[in-house]
């Protein structure tokens, strides 16, 4: 199942991640891909921020790899493979912890580097950009 | 009083030995950027890997220069985090080995702190001061009212301001690190050139963000297909330092501080450094900046938090480990 959708402000990619938000269960999985800037930290804030309104400090993963945050449901685990170039340097992490993690929702970003990494079933967000309109993201939502 | 210091937060292994006076013995620092150059970036899993590989020659080398035996130190100190877990696991684990076989007094340091400290080792600056720390991890604002009193009053909603440095060189494939090669091409652009946002000027907010300009290089770069990459460079630049010189007016006189200090790896770019000097020369305010080698992540650093934690309690601390999200409390 794919949708695609264009949005044209932040406030567009607020309500998109609150509707996800709103369908969230334990032991989600989304990857997220998209070039710098695209917007994958931004979504991430405001999953996070609709799930637990407490929670401002999203900030991006890029130097620690992994951020953790405790909403009022859900643990969140917010990875960024940014810097990593293969499964063994996941494995260093020991990132099955978190993947397969029930209670969690697994956020990562820059999922394409690493794509072998996914779990059975996963959603992905692909975050374009649109030529001429530089506030513009074409999303591609996909249930796998 | 002989004090050891150890670094190996992210890509630098580091090694410092200090006294009590902070006269310094030995500041030697390994960094990893050759290894990390081909991927663009810090690789963890190279990183905690080459720390292994280059502590304990380090520290041979640091005890050589210091002329000292290790057994003559008194106090140790080791960055607990923030960090990479596995970089950090390597520095904390070493120096716990060392203090455990030599029984020594352990203190664990967080790695801000360092930095906020690291202007002491060149200059004595009065508190309270404003302490901005700007690096690739991290970027922070806090209100020092004394050693140990460290009051956070902004921090970055998103990228920090050296991953900003990082990414612009990416997109124009400068290489890496950025933020030498984006400040040398940077001095011959025209940093009026182009208008990039000035992201989070708002009053009464110390917190930076950096993604909306970061990305705003990006359209800038797929819009236009003539550009000198210098003037992207030096137009970046400039709202870096602009942010940083209005929140620290903005703070310098919410808080009514005279002294402001500039630190973290971002305070090696001389425009910056200079700018923000030019505003407090303007303002009558103080400003006081480590030099390059303390302003990047080192040992000396360090071991200067570690002496002020042995002053405040002078004992053993032995059950903590690394902590790769550690913040920055009070002592």
């Amino acid at each position: 199942m794919i949708h695609k959708i264009i949005i044209k402000n932040l406030k567009e990619l607020e309500n998109l991640s609150k509707n996800i938000a709103q369908r969230c269960y334990g032991g989600m999985f989304i990857g997220l891909i998209g070039d710098l800037g695209a917007g994958k930290t931004q979504f991430t804030k405001f999953l996070v921020k609709n799930l637990d309104g407490n929670i401002n400090d999203v900030v991006s993963p890029t130097f620690t790899i992994l951020n953790e945050y405790d909403t009022k449901t859900f643990k969140v685990y917010h990875f960024d493979l940014y810097r990593l170039n293969s499964i063994d340097e996941l494995e260093e992490i020991g990132y099955k912890d978190f993947f397969f993690d029930k209670d969690a929702i697994i956020v990562v970003e820059w999922i394409d580097r690493i794509p072998e990494c996914v779990p059975d079933k996963y959603y992905l967000i692909k975050f374009k950009f649109v030529d001429n309109n530089p506030e513009w993201r074409e999303i591609e939502l996909r249930e796998v | 009083m002989y004090i050891l210091g150890i670094e190996t937060s992210c890509d630098e292994t580091a090694i410092g030995i200090i006294d009590e006076n902070l006269k310094i013995y030995a500041n030697v620092i390994y960094s990893q950027i050759k290894e990390h150059k081909i991927f663009g970036g810090v690789v963890p899993e190279i990183a905690s890997r080459k720390h292994i590989e280059k502590i304990k020659i380090l520290s041979e080398e640091a005890f050589k220069l210091a002329n000292l035996n290790v057994d003559e130190i008194d106090i140790i100190s080791v960055t607990q985090g923030p960090g990479l877990i596995g970089s950090l696991l390597v520095g904390v684990n070493f120096a716990k080995a060392i203090a455990y076989a030599l029984e020594k007094k352990l203190y664990f340091i967080n790695h801000i702190e360092g930095h906020i400290l690291s202007v002491f080792i060149e200059n004595s600056v009065d508190f309270p001061f404003l302490s901005l720390v700007a690096s690739g991890g991290h970027t922070n604002l806090f209100l020092v009212k004394n050693f140990g009193k460290y009051n956070l009053l902004g921090k970055t909603l998103d990228d920090a301001a050296g991953e900003a440095f990082d990414k612009v060189a990416k997109m124009l494939n400068l290489g890496y690190p950025g933020g030498p090669i984006v400040e040398k091409l940077a001095q011959n652009g025209d940093e009026n050139s182009i208008a990039f946002p000035k992201s989070f000027i708002e009053k009464d907010n110390f917190n930076f963000s950096f993604s909306g300009l970061k990305t705003a290089v990006r359209n800038f770069i797929a819009k236009n297909k003539e550009f000198k990459i210098e003037d992207v460079c030096a137009s970046f630049q400039k709202s870096v330092a602009d942010v940083f010189i209005f929140k620290i007016s903005e703070a310098a006189k919410k808080y009514n501080v005279k002294n402001i200090c500039f630190s973290g790896g971002v305070a090696c770019n001389t425009y910056i450094k200079s700018r923000i000097n030019e505003f407090c020369i303007n303002n009558k305010l103080n400003f006081y900046s480590p030099s390059p080698i303390y302003c990047t992540d080192n040992g000396v650093m360090i071991a200067l938090a570690g002496l002020q934690h042995y002053k405040k309690s002078p004992d053993f601390k032995f059950k903590l480990s690394a902590n790769a999200h550690s913040r920055l409390s009070n002592l």
